[in-house]
């Protein structure tokens, strides 16, 4: 099932807009709002002929002992306005919004995908994500609290209508006939007609596909029924798993689920987040990541960190001092607004801290900044280039989503000293030879 | 600081405001869904000088009709798109609450108004149709007197979140390793009062915690328009949630003559309610070099589609002097207009270099500043936010 040595790399920029790892307190940090940052980051991944340009998605400020968390980066616009207003300023760059199943209805979002991805000419994508927390449901009318399994089969559903909406006008439907005064030729364009679980829904689209057929779907669950999903489904998984071993392990998974489920290893592009550091030696790029680590997690993050891992809070703890002597508490959650706080496994994540403050005698802050931040990829631009070919080559990958350190500027050296090293190895475009997302990602439609 | 102006604007949906527009041989290609129509005329209109420009939406397809253009874009992710486009243009999307989160139009309309640097508004709509309940699948369909009801509680509940974040909450303070002060941020969950039917019914009173996750807009709150039909009577829903919530009030159905009563009725609405609004007449016109030629293009569009609606047919000079004899501003009732052009691809070119420059000679379209935002160009004060603490003078 291994791929063929040689096979090119994929690429994307993720503009991150909530969370520690964005140093905001950096002089050479810009706005998270204005859209000239946005711009900047997406033309820079253009010129680095980036396959597409990637937005999350978050729809409450988190909360952290019943408070709004002051901390982090937070505040961001709305993702599918944002990359609409960047199709005006890219030609090639694919531009990849997540949105939530669960907090928006089939019909509006596939048409607001839809227009992207005509506005665009043909490279829009959707992260499908199942966010179902009552937490995040208090803004929103209908409320949206779901059980885990239903968030997988609501979000199949969902996706499926979707689809089904994205195929409804046939090719030929605009006729645009001005003698005959026929625009449409209503015998193509079809009804949807949907019932299910989820959904109830009777529709006709407004709008004709794009140039690459449909948008790209990409998942990132990771969870037994959020790869079953994925594999199933999506065209590409963002994928958490940025380590090599982690990476084979998951690819030949996802692999395996995929062809289970009827498609071809390859019909799957994995692609986990991955953050770098570079410097004009080993030992330059280490010191520079050290650096950024604490800029990441500041004393008070460190603490709002390990509180999240304890569950309960750790105010008086020094972040210079040792970790906290007491144990990890279940029950109702410190931090509210985070995926992670509901999955972790208390008991195996404060070992783990415990293990590594004591093995190499890390304070409080040191263990916190090893644990939450550490960079994949630390080194010369030669040295992360040839580390990134070799995930590839070793199937732990199909290339990774960048996760820059600083907006709007952090993609600019990844650019500037990485990716003509890619290209002189022959592992990445030169210039793109494709107009649309699908076509940078050697998608069939 | 803002004195009211009289607002000049366009729409630029489809190929025009007449049905059979897209069936002119000049009419521009719409086949391909790729904005560029759009794109083309708003280009145009800020050329010329204009204020606003709207972009008409519905979430479902219409049904079919004989020589009728049907199917269009996202008329909130086209206005996107054009913001970067355009650099002193207001964009007025419609967007319909009945169907829709608050919370997303709440933080797709600031996001516009990011990626246009302050020169967002929308023009808030209901959906009565049975296509678009059907389409969304939650709700049936309701009678206009109670989405419009319904549309004015959502109004209310998007510019409080609109207004959730202080301007001043980002703070970015390394001494305290705080990026967002938490007193700046607010909750906006008071309920919204809204008459409800009940379960499978039509959505009713509901609540939104807040705060947005968009940091407040440039313009604070985007300018909110309604549009009113001029028989629509004093009771109606729609016209009490224009009065109580409208900056922008869109007069539509009639000639400028025609829309006098209803401009008294509108501004006497806002006036019981303690607001001032902007009243301003949405007109269809049909230009030409002289009254004959007009009429014969008004006849040449109603032969490839006749709807019924009021233009003004006749000459550029024609129109600039029924506009400057209605304006509030000598006596009239009328604080702008929305021009829609018949023919986008033929009233548009007349509308720039015709009627713009006598327009301008007589004062009712002044030149955007640098930088202006759409607030600045209508006269409208940047509102502070409702969560603002009073100033505290150190």
């Amino acid at each position: 099932m291994s791929a063929p040595a040689g096979r090119p790399l994929h690429l994307a920029a993720f503009f991150q807009g909530v969370n520690h790892t964005t140093v905001w307190s950096d002089p050479a940090a810009g706005s998270q709002v204005a859209f000239s940052s946005f711009a900047h980051m997406a033309r820079t991944a253009e010129r680095g002929t980036f396959d597409f340009f990637f937005l999350a998605e978050g729809l409450r400020l988190r909360e952290q002992k019943g408070l709004i968390h002051e901390l982090d980066v937070v505040g961001r616009p709305e993702s599918i306005a944002v990359l609409s207003a960047l199709a005006a300023v890219t030609t090639h760059l694919g531009l990849a919004a997540t949105m939530s199943t669960t907090f928006n209805e089939p019909y509006e979002l596939a048409r607001r995908f839809a227009t992207l991805d005509l506005l665009s000419g043909g490279r829009a994508g959707w992260n499908v994500v199942t966010s179902s927390d009552a937490f995040t449901g208090e803004n929103f009318r209908r409320g949206g609290y779901l059980q885990h399994h239903e968030r997988y089969s609501r979000a199949a559903e969902f996706t499926e209508l979707a689809r089904a909406l994205w195929a409804s006008w046939e090719p030929g439907a605009v006729l645009g006939d001005r003698a005959l005064g026929r625009f449409l030729d209503d015998a193509r364009v079809h009804e949807v007609v949907h019932s299910g679980p989820q959904f109830d829904v009777r529709a006709r689209a407004t709008l004709p596909p794009s140039p690459q057929g449909r948008p790209v779907v990409i998942q990132a669950g990771d969870s037994e029924e959020g790869r079953d999903f994925a594999a199933s489904t999506a065209d590409v998984i963002f994928s958490r798993h940025s380590t090599l071993e982690a990476g084979r392990a998951f690819v030949a998974d996802v692999r395996g689920r995929a062809v289970r489920s009827g498609r071809r290893a390859g019909d799957v592009k994995v692609l986990p987040a991955v953050s770098w550091v570079l410097g004009a030696s080993a030992r330059e790029a280490a010191e520079r990541a050290e650096q950024i680590r604490f800029q990441q997690v500041t004393p008070a993050t460190a603490i709002a960190f390990a509180e999240q891992v304890w569950n309960r809070d750790l105010s008086d703890c020094d972040p210079d001092g040792p970790l906290p002597d007491v144990e990890p508490v279940e029950g109702e959650l410190l931090s509210q607004g985070r995926a992670a706080s509901r999955r972790i496994d208390r008991a195996a994540v404060s070992a783990q801290w415990r293990e590594l403050s004591r093995t190499r005698g890390l304070t409080l802050r040191e263990t916190a900044a090893e644990m939450s931040s550490h960079q994949s990829f630390v080194g010369t631009p030669e040295q992360v280039a040839d580390e990134m070919i070799a995930f590839v080559d070793a199937d732990a990958c199909d290339g990774f989503v960048l996760t820059p350190h600083l907006n709007p500027h952090g993609l600019d050296d990844f650019v500037d000293e990485v990716v003509p090293l890619l290209r002189e190895r022959g592992r990445f475009r030169t210039e793109y030879t494709s107009t649309t997302l699908r076509g940078h990602l050697g998608l069939e439609g | 600081m803002t004195t009211p102006t009289y607002a000049v604007g366009t729409a630029l949906d489809g190929a025009g405001d007449a049905p059979g527009a897209w069936r002119l041989p000049t009419a521009p290609d719409l086949t391909a869904f790729d904005g560029r129509a759009a794109r083309d005329a708003a280009l145009l209109a800020e050329a010329a000088g204009l204020v606003f420009a709207t972009l008409d939406d519905a979430l479902a397809l219409p049904e079919p009709a004989p020589g009728r253009l049907r199917g269009r874009l996202d008329a909130l992710a086209t206005a996107c798109w054009l913001g970067p486009q355009t650099s002193r243009l207001g964009l007025l999307p419609t967007v319909t609450l009945t169907h829709t989160e608050p919370f997303h139009v709440s933080t797709a309309t600031a996001t516009l108004d990011l990626v246009s640097e302050g020169r967002a508004g929308v023009v808030v709509d209901v959906s009565t149709d049975a296509a678009s309940a059907a389409a969304i699948g939650r709700r049936a369909p309701a009678p206009a007197d109670l989405v419009w009801a319904q549309a004015e509680d959502v109004v209310e509940a998007v510019a409080r979140l609109w207004d959730s974040w202080e301007d001043d909450a980002v703070v970015r303070d390394v001494a305290t390793s705080r990026f967002v002060d938490r007193e700046r941020l607010h909750h906006v969950d008071a309920p919204v009062r809204a008459a409800d039917p009940g379960p499978g019914g039509p959505t009713g009173a509901f609540t939104v915690r807040g705060p947005s996750i968009v940091p407040r807009p440039p313009q604070g709150r985007p300018v909110v328009a309604v549009r009113v039909p001029v028989a629509t009577p004093a009771g109606a829903a729609r016209l009490r949630t224009a009065a109580l919530r409208a900056d922008l009030v869109l007069l539509t159905g009639a000639d400028l003559a025609g829309t006098r009563e209803a401009a008294q009725r509108v501004r006497a609405a806002a006036a019981g309610l303690g607001r001032e609004v902007r009243v301003l007449a949405s007109l269809r016109v049909v230009l030409g070099d002289d009254d004959t030629a007009a009429r014969g293009r008004a006849e040449e569009l109603d032969a490839l589609g006749a709807d019924g609606v009021p233009a003004f047919v006749g000459t550029a000079a024609g129109l600039a002097a029924q506009l400057e004899r209605t304006s509030a501003a000598v006596g009239g009732w009328l604080d702008g207009v929305e021009l829609r052009p018949a023919a986008l691809a033929e009233d548009l070119p007349r509308i720039a270099r015709d009627l713009a420059p006598r327009l301008a000679a007589s004062g009712l379209l002044a030149t955007a500043g640098p930088g202006a935002t759409l607030r600045d160009r209508l006269g409208l004060a940047r509102p502070a936010s409702r969560y603002a603490r009073a100033a505290v003078s150190s």
